[in-house]
């Protein structure tokens, strides 16, 4: 019970908390051509823009450290040919080539810790 | 030594035993912000209830010094009781002792209550809260954990199995809960994943705290592997408790109907769903506006909020609802939703729960994310789910009923008993936009003014197709109600559906899209 004071009138009345209704803004969201109007998910908003392979990089599709490396630079390349090894998941992984090619660049040197997703090798 | 003497014997082994791991490590468990085993049994069954057996139990480790071990209870506690007068089958772990690592007779005693459990069809309840594999035991935990996954297997479907995650379950330890029906999680102390953040830090050399990594609202929000989330313990408690009351004690059983009660009030069903299909709404009002006493359990609440899923009543008897949810996502299909709603069917079905669908649904989510999530696969689930329920299975469709999405959600062609939809219903086979884009196209491209015939087009398709009264004509709905009828209507479906019964070919169980 609080007092309140109107005009030298002295009020006695219950405050209660209002909650302050948020205005919801929402998405627009399309499928089949119709724009719907709703919220989205983090799922959703986070979701990653697909790209196509790019066969010219060699990357890496775990996290690990970089071993010993089994080419050169200038060197021509066949399918199943060993590239190099990766540390990664306690064990050694043997990296190797499913396409022909000549290596331009040697991204990563022996030792060197890589993530997922790096490029260890450009074709 | 007389009677008595033996008695007061027992009762010093008893007072010794219940102490689990002693004072210092309840004081630890409490500083943590957890209950002791013994006091969250307590807190889930009715009031001197519980019934503990092998509270004697002794481990038979003979190496790295474990022979000079005493482990009270060998660290879990198991027993039968009761809540809401429901007999239950319950386990314990007891972290205060040696961390409620599961070793050969901590498995054992698991694994007596889970066989009592089976044989006496009554649901069992399992809190989880334990370091992982007794590591000096060796393989005969991991003997344990495989024979506790085989009961979780040959129980599901049988009786309910409910898991309480409360402290750590990691490593093989968490494929328990996952084997079973109900996941019950709180904040801060749940704790669930297969590699900890060490062995993630060593072999891949990525950094994450064990709560970003599986904590309770990880498994909540984004993995799925949750179904309730509380902020405590007691919360939990009654979480469980109000679970308890919608669902049977077995297959054999119905769940006990409660009295029959009207909607309240305060939800009104003509006036929450929008005319315009392209506006958002929650669908969780139209289910409280049809419900006994508008009540709605929420299952998976803060996963896949696309679809909605949960436990209701009408005219007394428990009901399972599944509902697109036009507040998220336009209420679209999606990996996720397709399996929350799978799931949940086959749950209802294997314990004799009616199925309740309202479908408001713009059909399956576009995208190369989806299509590469195995869309097909898991979309799937929810034709074969819904395909496969012999349980009463009443529609209604709302609004939008699209392409794939209207096949999926309980269609007349899945062999739903009652197809309802309101006048605002659109079955079509896409959007009047998409569609009219489609049909007219060679039209609307060589006229001077596109746009201008795009529209024309689209009102002519809407005019045509965006309505009930096509898949009325020709039996695929059953009536078009007013939106104040749907609770009357649904009522008596119920009551009328009691004694269905179908056959299915005999086989000895389907493969379906896992």
């Amino acid at each position: 019970m609080e007092n309140i004071k109107i005009n030298d009138d002295v009020l006695e009345m219950v405050l209660e908390e209002v909650q302050v209704l948020e205005q919801i803004e929402y998405s627009n969201f399309y499928i089949d051509d119709t724009k719907y109007k709703t919220l989205l998910t983090k799922k959703f908003e986070k979701r990653q823009p697909w790209k196509s392979p790019d066969k010219s990089k060699i990357i890496t599709h775990v996290p690990g450290t970089i071993g010993k490396i089994l080419v050169k630079e200038k060197e021509k390349i066949k399918p199943g040919q060993k590239l190099l090894v990766l540390e990664s998941m306690k064990m050694k992984n043997i990296v190797e080539t499913q396409d022909t090619g000549v290596i331009k660049r040697i991204c990563v040197t022996p030792g060197q810790k890589v993530s997922k997703g790096e490029v260890l090798i450009e074709l | 030594m007389s009677l008595k003497s033996k008695t007061l014997d027992l009762l010093r082994r008893r007072e010794k035993a219940i102490q689990g791991g002693g004072e210092e490590a309840i004081e630890k468990q409490a500083a943590m912000g957890k209950m002791t085993a013994r006091e969250r049994i307590k807190a889930i069954l009715d009031k001197d209830s519980f019934h503990e057996y092998d509270l004697f139990v002794e481990h038979e480790a003979r190496d790295f010094d474990m022979e000079k071990k005493v482990l009270h209870g060998d660290g879990v506690i198991i027993g039968t009781g009761s809540i809401d007068g429901y007999p239950v089958c319950i386990f314990a772990q007891d972290f205060t002792v040696a961390g409620g690592s599961l070793g050969l007779m901590h498995a054992r005693k698991i694994t007596k209550i889970m066989d009592h459990a089976l044989k006496l069809r009554v649901p069992l309840i399992g809190i989880n809260d334990s370091g992982g594999a007794r590591i000096q035991e060796g393989v005969s935990s991991l003997a344990g954990y495989g024979e506790i996954f085989f009961r979780n297997t040959l129980a599901s479907g049988v009786i309910p199995q409910i898991s309480v995650i409360l402290g750590p379950c990691a490593g093989g330890a968490v494929y328990s809960p996952a084997l079973t029906d109900f996941v019950f999680v709180v904040d801060k102390i749940s704790k669930m994943f297969i590699t900890g953040p060490e062995v993630i830090k060593t072999v891949l050399g990525e950094e994450i705290s064990m709560e970003d990594l599986g904590g309770a609202r990880v498994h909540s929000e984004i993995t799925g592997n949750a179904h309730f989330y509380s902020e405590t313990e007691e919360e939990c408690f009654s979480q469980i408790y109000k679970l308890m009351t919608y669902i049977p004690w077995s297959n054999e059983r119905k769940a006990i109907p409660f009295k029959s009660k009207e909607p309240k009030s305060k939800y009104k069903i003509d006036a929450i769903v929008p005319g315009d299909p392209k506006q958002p709404y929650d669908v969780r009002d139209v289910i409280k506006a049809v419900s006994d006493d508008s009540d709605f359990l929420e299952i998976q609440e803060y996963w896949a909020a696309n679809i909605i899923i949960g436990f209701g009543r009408i005219a007394g008897e428990t009901i399972g609802f599944v509902a697109n949810q036009p507040l998220v996502l336009a209420g679209v299909l999606d990996v996720d939703s397709s399996d929350k709603a799978a799931r949940f069917i086959r749950f209802c079905d294997a314990f004799n729960i009616p199925i309740i669908t309202f479908v408001d649904v713009p059909g399956y989510l576009p995208g190369i994310d989806q299509e590469h999530a195995g869309v097909i696969r898991h979309g799937a689930k929810v034709l074969y789910a819904y395909s496969e329920a012999t349980v009463p299975k009443i529609t209604v469709i709302l609004r939008k009923a699209y392409g794939g999405g209207y096949i999926a959600m309980n269609s007349r062609h899945l062999r739903a008993d009652f197809v309802f939809a309101w006048p605002s219903a659109e079955i079509a086979v896409m959007g009047p936009e998409g569609a009219a884009n489609i049909i007219f196209k060679k039209e609307i491209q060589a006229s001077p003014d596109p746009d201008k015939i795009r529209k024309l087009k689209i009102k002519e398709y809407k005019e045509k197709f965006a309505n009930p009264y096509v898949a009325a004509a020709k039996g695929y709905i059953d009536t078009v109600i007013e939106p104040k009828e749907t609770r009357k209507l649904l009522v008596h479906a119920i009551e009328v559906s009691k004694n269905k019964r179908i056959d299915i070919p005999k086989k000895k169980h389907g493969i379906p899209p896992f």
